[in-house]
């Protein structure tokens, strides 16, 4: 756009004759020593915990630290501009960011200023980065499902909208794919969604993004970006940012999904933070308060009650763990804190089996009651069963005869594994689920050979999309298994055996 | 007053927090003494006007290779007779404890707190141009009132300031200089004019 500088310069104009001689009565302090993303600042004697306070280069600063001889000050921005005797003020105010429609599909820092190049972000409204959960009155039980378009999830370990559903595994085992798909699946279910990264490498962030992008995912999804050349302070507020973010579609009666990427690289960054700070190091050296630093984070998602617009934050925070120790302390953190996990293990993994989920000890504890009903019925059992054939196979590993009925188990097993692999950022819809795991777990597939399992679902899904079309959608529509459907799709599935010949 | 001014704090968070307690005992049993003013305004002067002028004895002072005890003998040679007695046990102290290096820390804090006893507030006042008397007497009369207590101006020049003046009582600053003004109406101009344009932008397009 090619500006008309005569009218700007009345703009200006205007404001000069309209201003006001304010006095500026302002409260200072002196920076003491700069460096590694915090400032120690003598004087500001009346500034409050986490107020915001700002340099002379116009960085803000918030007040983390409060002693008897100075303030601890973590810098939110570019600290190598800021020099010893610098001058601070304090702003009286709290640190918030943009929210509303105008940050959907836009790539910003934590502080809401746009890195995308797509220009400023225009919206009214703000909310502040730390903000208090909904308390108890203010909720409602978690009853409906957010499908993450991922078999094993969502027939396995069902997540609700509210629920905080924990990704935990070892590094490369698909943890950020997981939280992907889910995202890539609210394509039609009008969910907002936020990923947040921290710690992470640009690279693999802009990866992320061109994925989103080529899915036409950014359309519904904002992504919150700190990564790993990110001083630390800005990777600590990070998840707190998004969650502002994300908790403005909430208190408007939408729902939204955030995803931290991942919560253990920001609590190092608290503990680099914490430490600077001289605070006492605990456990592993993180400070005593980074149980509280997630606990207030992952209890802002909530389904909010009817009087408040029924609105919803559902979390799938991620945490990377070492060698696979989850009783190491910021997974024991946060396990704790979540409704349930996603146990991805390295070795399922290089088996190809992929997602890795390990069934075992992957649990939902609230999101059984959001589950579709036809799903519930069909899926049942799965995780049990899935768990049996797992001790069973290293039972069968000692070469022993089998008699024909664990042998027959043993195969269903197989089949079911495989049933459950699913490509990266294809997530299915929910019927689809029901019918390839209704074939399943009532051995439709007992007779396919393992390897043209994949293919039999494939032409099985098309048969149904095309051929039984009429039932498919009353399905879809309902998405409750009655005696009348079910007496249908089992004679769709019977048909369809029939159909198919396995490739030689 | 005046040999109680002047002097630009520097402040080392660690050290000022040892000097807090030793300002807080030197003050204890100067008031004891009886004559706490003249003995804080000695020791101040002690710290300032002569141990600041003499690195050299200073040195020695601080050097790690003279015992404590050849200091204290050395500060009783040097000081013994020609300054009060609770300055100089308090001197001998500070040696002993080796905390000789907050010795200014303290002094300004015993400042500070000879102030505070006497109901007085130190006030920096920075402006363009060197105050005449009329004006600094409206300031300090204005301040008094504004306070509700005595003002003891500290006065310094700023020509970048280009008008007006700055006073900074404690951690309060207001800011009435030109070059404040200045900049909060390029702030303000900048602002509206960005608002203005995100808002109707067809106005501002050249045609």
């Amino acid at each position: 756009m090619k500006f008309n500088a005569d009218e700007i310069v009345s703009v200006i104009q205007q404001e000069i004759e309209q201003f006001q001689d304010r006095v500026d009565v302002r409260e200072v302090g002196t920076v003491l020593e700069v460096g590694d993303g915090i400032a120690r600042v003598h004087g500001l004697s009346g500034v409050m915990a986490g107020e915001m306070v700002q340099f002379p280069s116009g960085v803000i600063g918030l007040a983390f630290n409060l002693e008897e001889a100075s303030v601890g000050v973590i810098i939110l921005g570019d600290y190598l501009q800021i020099n010893e005797g610098d001058e601070v003020k304090s702003l009286g105010q709290l640190l918030s960011v943009p929210v509303g429609e105008a940050v959907v599909g836009r790539v910003v820092d934590p502080l809401g200023n746009p890195l995308d190049g797509l220009g400023p972000i225009n919206t009214p409204h703000r909310r502040f980065v730390e903000d208090t959960a909904p308390g108890v009155a203010q909720r409602k039980p978690v009853k409906e499902p957010l499908q993450t378009g991922i078999k094993a999830v969502d027939a396995m370990t069902p997540i609700g909208r509210g629920q905080r559903e924990l990704i935990i595994g070892d590094r490369k085992t698909g943890k950020t794919a997981v939280a992907i798909d889910a995202i890539i699946n609210q394509r039609d279910s009008g969910v907002k969604c936020f990923y947040v990264a921290v710690g992470q490498k640009d690279s693999s962030v802009a990866g992320v993004i061109e994925i989103l992008r080529k899915e036409g995912a950014m359309d519904y999804t904002t992504v919150i970006m700190s990564g790993a050349s990110t001083p630390a302070p800005l990777q600590y507020i990070a998840p707190y940012a998004g969650t502002a973010m994300a908790e403005y579609f909430m208190y408007n009666g939408q729902h939204s999904l955030i995803v931290y990427d991942d919560l253990s690289k920001q609590a190092q960054a608290y503990r680099q933070l914490s430490l600077l700070m001289r605070r006492p190091p605990g456990r592993e050296a993180y400070p005593g308060d980074v149980f509280y630093c997630h606990s207030r984070l992952l209890e802002r998602s909530s389904k909010l009650s009817d009087a408040l617009g029924g609105g919803s934050l559902t979390s799938l925070p991620i945490i990377e763990t070492l060698e696979g120790e989850v009783s190491a302390y910021i997974p024991t953190n946060v396990i704790s804190i979540t409704d349930g996990q996603i146990y991805l293990q390295p070795d399922l993994f290089f088996a190809g089996i992929r997602p890795a989920m390990n069934a075992g000890i992957s649990v939902s504890r609230v999101g059984g009651a959001a589950q579709v009903k036809a799903m519930k019925k069909v899926a049942g059992g799965l995780r049990l069963d899935l768990a049996s054939f797992r001790e069973l196979e290293a039972f069968a590993q000692l070469g022993t005869e089998l008699d024909p009925a664990t042998q027959q188990r043993l195969d269903r097993g197989y089949r079911m594994v495989e049933l459950l692999k699913q490509p990266q950022y294809k997530p299915m819809n929910v019927t689809d689920q029901v019918i390839s795991i209704y074939a399943g777990t009532t051995g439709y597939l007992d007779k396919v050979p393992v390897n043209q399992v994949a293919e039999y679902e494939r032409r099985m899904l098309e048969f149904f999309h095309t051929r039984k079309k009429e039932f498919w959608d009353k399905l879809n529509a309902t998405r409750e298994l009655d005696d009348a459907l079910l007496t249908q799709l089992k004679a769709g599935l019977e048909e369809f055996r029939n159909i198919f010949a396995p490739a030689k | 007053m005046s040999d109680l001014e002047g002097q630009a704090p520097s402040v080392d968070a660690g050290k000022s927090q040892l000097a807090r307690v030793y300002a807080r005992a030197f003050v204890a049993v100067a008031q004891k003494s009886g004559d706490f003013e003249p003995v804080s305004r000695e020791f101040h002067s002690l710290v300032f006007d002569v141990l600041q002028k003499s690195p050299g004895f200073l040195r020695l002072i601080h050097s790690p290779r003279t015992s404590s005890h050849e200091k204290i003998q050395l500060v009783q040679r040097v000081f013994g007779g020609r300054v009060s007695p609770t300055v100089l046990q308090f001197l001998q102290t500070i040696i002993s404890h080796n905390r000789f290096d907050c010795l200014n820390e303290i002094a300004l804090l015993v400042r500070e707190r000879v102030h505070e006893l006497q109901g007085r507030v130190r006030v920096q006042v920075r402006t363009a141009e060197q105050l005449d008397d009329t004006l600094r007497k409206r300031i300090v009369e204005v301040l008094n009132k504004a306070i509700q207590k005595e003002v003891v101006l500290e006065e310094s020049v700023d020509p970048e300031l280009l008008g007006g003046l700055v006073v900074r009582v404690g951690d309060q600053v207001i800011d009435g200089s030109v070059r404040h003004r200045l900049e909060q109406i390029r702030q303000d101009a900048v602002r509206r004019a960005r608002q203005e344009i995100q808002v109707q932008s067809e106005r501002f397009a050249a045609v």
